[in-house]
């Protein structure tokens, strides 16, 4: 195990300054993620770090609306909630080797910010009073029941190999083998969750063209501004710890450890987002049974390949 | 016990508790469904913060974990039954308020003599270092037969529920002879068949 | 100097627009919506997402009372504005940026917005949120009447045999994505229409026959606007590309524009995601557990092979009686997808003035 395993970065720099830096990596990943995706939408790259900033001043300037009727503490409650989980679940992301809260229980902590996303997601869409807000939060449920079991499963994976569930340890037991080798679905399934619980790309869904954009149908002004922020924040910190998790974060030859990171980072949100956009939005009707039919079998099939292969020393 | 924590420890299990407390009375004071759906999981996050606040890490995030999930779970129920959104039809939460009132109060009142009253056990050995690691092999070593007992009834139970209350079974879905190459459902899924 | 002005000049330098198209508009739609794609300008898919709301042609008395309505839910600063046949798009386009602008930066604040409520109980619709009738019957309470002047609807009986609130909602008649004119009136249980009911407004004032349009543009807008609602915006974008291209005047152009088409229909219809989500949409009670009823995908089939200039068989367009009947017990999605697929115009449509019921 390496030195820094149990350091982490409040330690090293102070709390403040390790606080503002995650947040600041944070909103720096949610726009790497807004970016990559204008360019692909757009089909052209001019423009494309320039406009997310642009449609996040634009929001500023824009009234907030409101419905008959809402109920408008638990709609600004959810609203808020978004972008504050997406932060909450970075403080367990590796940031040049250390994370912000090191605890024995990081990968859970991880799934519990994105389990709370869905109570925060519903009520953006309970809130407005509003037909297909209401279509889009019940959408994100049930297709959030459908991958939250094979991502528990990805993430247990992950914990059994490396034996703690510590990112830091995680880190450090991929010091042989990037993990990815050893559990590519568990992979596959993990990138895939972090789309679906964004509701991006082929899994969005909850926020699709079919329901007027669902969730954020009636969101405008600062509150739309929160929900896409967090969106992306949210995207961008689960590449951050896809890398961690399954591409043995920032190690790597030549080059120092967090550029190595970045640019592991930057492959998983390319990939993501050049695979997603090629695709049509998909039903929740049909990826749900897909999610119970065929995931929670091969996770858990692979948890039980990871496990032997522990059992067996392979890991050690 | 006390001793062994620091004053702001102390301060925030205080504060936190007093939290839950008043979220958990906010369940029964609101009269809509979602606020008393989220007033309630308002208090449990409170309890995981509790627990975070003793250094009981993975207990505090498996709470607000399973939880969160659960609440979602009645939200989406409350959704199936109820189509108003925002909850514009006020309504009371509670039945047989009196009754109630008198039980929740009188276990509140064992609860607390009795965690001030007991002679708690003092600590014999050090804190772990790794109090998840602790708590696994608390769970999965010498209470192995017992843990894998609870958890094959408790996924029994849960399927047994789902049968009982699903309307439809294999002779509707496949016919009365199960010779239909197709289920016959009202929404197809996802799965080639 | 003016650092603010500045800024704000930036950020509304590219707003969301929503369209509204009268009926017969089609071309003048075609032609704003190649500018706004060559400006990269996104469109709104709600009202709530608009600063710049479009309308195209004249709007008939109801459609216009549809776009108050919506007017009503787009919020500061906001701008509308009416471009006729024959404007050059691309002017009218920077002048409504410009009056945009103007009303962001002008200090007074806008008055007079009518509330929410004040539109209730008008019958030609509007757009969601606006005028559901929210029900409910508590298991504690059983109230008639009304809440913030939404009524109270009854329960139903569901698909599965329970008994579940019923929500009263009107869809359109403007709508991204949706033939502007139709309105959907429908009783929802969850996401699922347990009673639908459709009809053109404004249908006495216009015309039956609209300008002549090339059946491959047409084709190609179909695609384009259908893929826009089953949530494949790359593909969508690139149908509209083609569409323009074709409408261009250089011989160059129409060959690429040539060659986009069957570049994006070979991938539409070698997709086998969008088949498979789209698979079974539209299907009626009597086919269930057939494999060969597909109509949407059939229909989206029709549209490609005419966007490449092949021939195909019309595939027959239903009376929006048998179109309603045919929604009852489909999803929301699943319902605008079977809209969409139809490629529904009230200017060649059959047309039914009274209201056709299921």
């Amino acid at each position: 195990m390496r030195e820094t395993a149990t350091a982490t970065l409040p330690e090293a720099w102070g709390v403040l300054p390790a606080v503002l830096a995650v947040a600041l990596v944070g909103v720096g990943l949610g726009l790497v993620v807004a970016s990559v995706d204008r360019a692909v939408l757009a089909g052209r790259t001019r423009g494309a770090v320039l406009e997310p900033l642009r449609e996040g001043a634009r929001l500023l300037l824009e009234q907030r609306r409101t419905t008959l009727a809402p109920d408008r503490l638990l709609w600004r409650l959810g609203c808020v909630a978004v972008p504050v989980l997406a932060l909450l679940s970075l403080a367990v992301v590796p940031v040049g080797g250390r994370t912000l809260w090191s605890t024995s229980a990081d990968l859970v902590w991880f799934n519990a910010m994105e389990a709370l996303l869905w109570a925060a997601i519903w009520l953006v869409g309970w809130g407005p009073n509003a037909f297909h807000a209401l279509a889009g939060g019940y959408r994100f449920l049930a297709q959030g029941l459908a991958y939250e079991l094979p991502l528990m499963f990805a993430l247990v994976t992950v914990g059994v190999a490396a034996g703690s569930l510590r990112t830091t340890d995680v880190l450090a037991a991929q010091d042989g083998l990037w993990f990815v080798v050893t559990m590519p679905v568990a992979f596959a399934v993990f990138v895939a969750s972090a789309a679906a619980f964004a509701f991006w790309g082929p899994f969005a869904a909850p926020t699709s063209a079919d329901i007027a954009g669902g969730v954020t149908s009636e969101l405008s002004g600062v509150d739309r501004l929160l929900v896409e922020a967090g969106r992306g924040v949210f995207l961008g910190a689960t590449a951050a710890m896809a890398a961690a998790l399954f591409l043995g974060g920032d190690s790597g030859p030549w080059l120092p450890g967090p550029l190595w990171q970045l640019l592991k980072t930057l492959a998983v949100v390319t990939a993501l987002v050049w695979v997603g956009r090629r695709l049509p939005v998909l039903r929740p009707d049909r990826t749900v049974e897909v999610g119970w039919m065929v995931l929670v079998p091969l996770t858990l099939v692979q948890a039980l390949v990871v496990a032997v292969l522990v059992l067996s020393g392979f890991y050690a | 016990m006390l001793t062994d924590l620091s004053g702001w420890v102390i301060a925030t299990v205080a504060v936190l508790g007093l939290l839950s407390v008043a979220s958990g009375v906010a369940v029964f004071v609101v009269d809509s469904m979602a606020r008393a759906t989220f007033a309630l999981l308002g208090s449990f996050l409170a309890v995981a913060g509790v627990l975070l606040a003793f250094d009981l890490v993975y207990l505090a995030v498996v709470t607000a974990l399973m939880m969160t999930i659960e609440m979602a779970i009645m939200a989406v129920f409350m959704v199936m039954f109820m189509m108003n959104p925002a909850g514009l039809m006020p309504m009371t939460m509670v039945h047989n308020p009196k009754g109630s009132a008198v039980v929740g109060a009188g276990a509140f009142v064992v609860l607390t003599v009795g965690i001030w009253t007991i002679d708690w056990p003092a600590r014999r050995g050090q804190l772990p270092t790794d109090s998840t690691r602790q708590l696994g092999e608390a769970v999965m070593g010498s209470h192995m037969l017992v843990m894998l007992i609870v958890g094959i009834g408790l996924f029994a139970t849960i399927l047994a529920g789902t049968v009982l209350a699903t309307a439809r079974g294999r002779y509707d879905r496949f016919g009365a002879d199960l010779a239909a190459r197709r289920p016959d459902d009202p929404v197809p899924g996802g799965l080639p068949r | 100097m003016d650092l603010i002005g500045r800024l704000r000049s930036w950020a509304l330098a590219r707003p969301r627009v929503l369209l509204v198209d009268a009926p017969g508009t089609t071309g003048l739609r075609w032609s704003l919506e190649a500018e706004l794609d060559r400006r990269g300008w996104t469109h709104a898919v709600s009202p709530a997402q608009a600063d710049l709301v479009v309308i195209l042609g004249e709007p008939g008395p109801q459609l216009a009372h549809a776009v108050d309505v919506v007017w009503s839910q787009v919020p500061a600063p906001r701008h509308r504005m009416y471009v006729r046949d024959g404007v050059d798009v691309a002017v009218a386009l920077d002048r409504g940026v410009q009056d945009l602008l103007g009303r962001a930066g002008s200090s007074a604040r806008e008055v007079g917005r009518p509330p929410p409520a004040s539109f209730l109980g008008s019958d030609d619709g509007g757009h969601e949120g606006m005028d559901h009738g929210g029900g409910h019957e508590g298991h504690h309470m059983h109230h008639g009447g009304e809440v913030a002047g939404l009524p109270m609807a009854m329960t139903g009986p569901d698909r599965d045999g329970l008994e579940l609130d019923v929500l009263k909602v009107s869809l359109g008649p403007v709508h991204p994505g949706w033939p502007t004119g139709l309105v959907l009136r429908a009783e929802l249980q969850g996401d699922v229409l347990a009673g639908a009911d459709l009809s053109w407004i404004d249908a006495e004032s216009v015309s039956e026959v609209g300008p002549s349009l090339d059946a491959r543009q047409s084709a190609l807008d179909h695609l384009a606007r259908f893929l826009v609602v089953a949530g494949w915006p790359t593909a969508a974008r690139d149908a509209r590309r083609a569409r323009d291209g074709l409408r261009s005047e250089e011989h160059a152009r129409r060959t690429a524009a040539q060659r986009l088409a069957e570049e994006v229909t070979g991938k539409v219809l070698g997709s086998r995601t969008l088949a498979w989500a789209i698979a079974g949409a539209g299907r009626s009670q009597r086919d269930r557990g057939t494999s060969s009823a597909h109509p949407v995908l059939g229909r989206l089939r029709h549209w490609c092979d005419l966007a490449v200039g092949r021939d195909s068989a019309n595939p027959p367009t239903p009376s929006l009686q048998d179109l309603a009947a045919s929604l009852e017990g489909t999803e929301i999605g699943t319902a605008r997808l079977i809209v969409a697929s139809l490629g529904l115009d009230p200017v060649t449509s059959q047309r039914v003035p009274e209201s056709a019921g299921a």
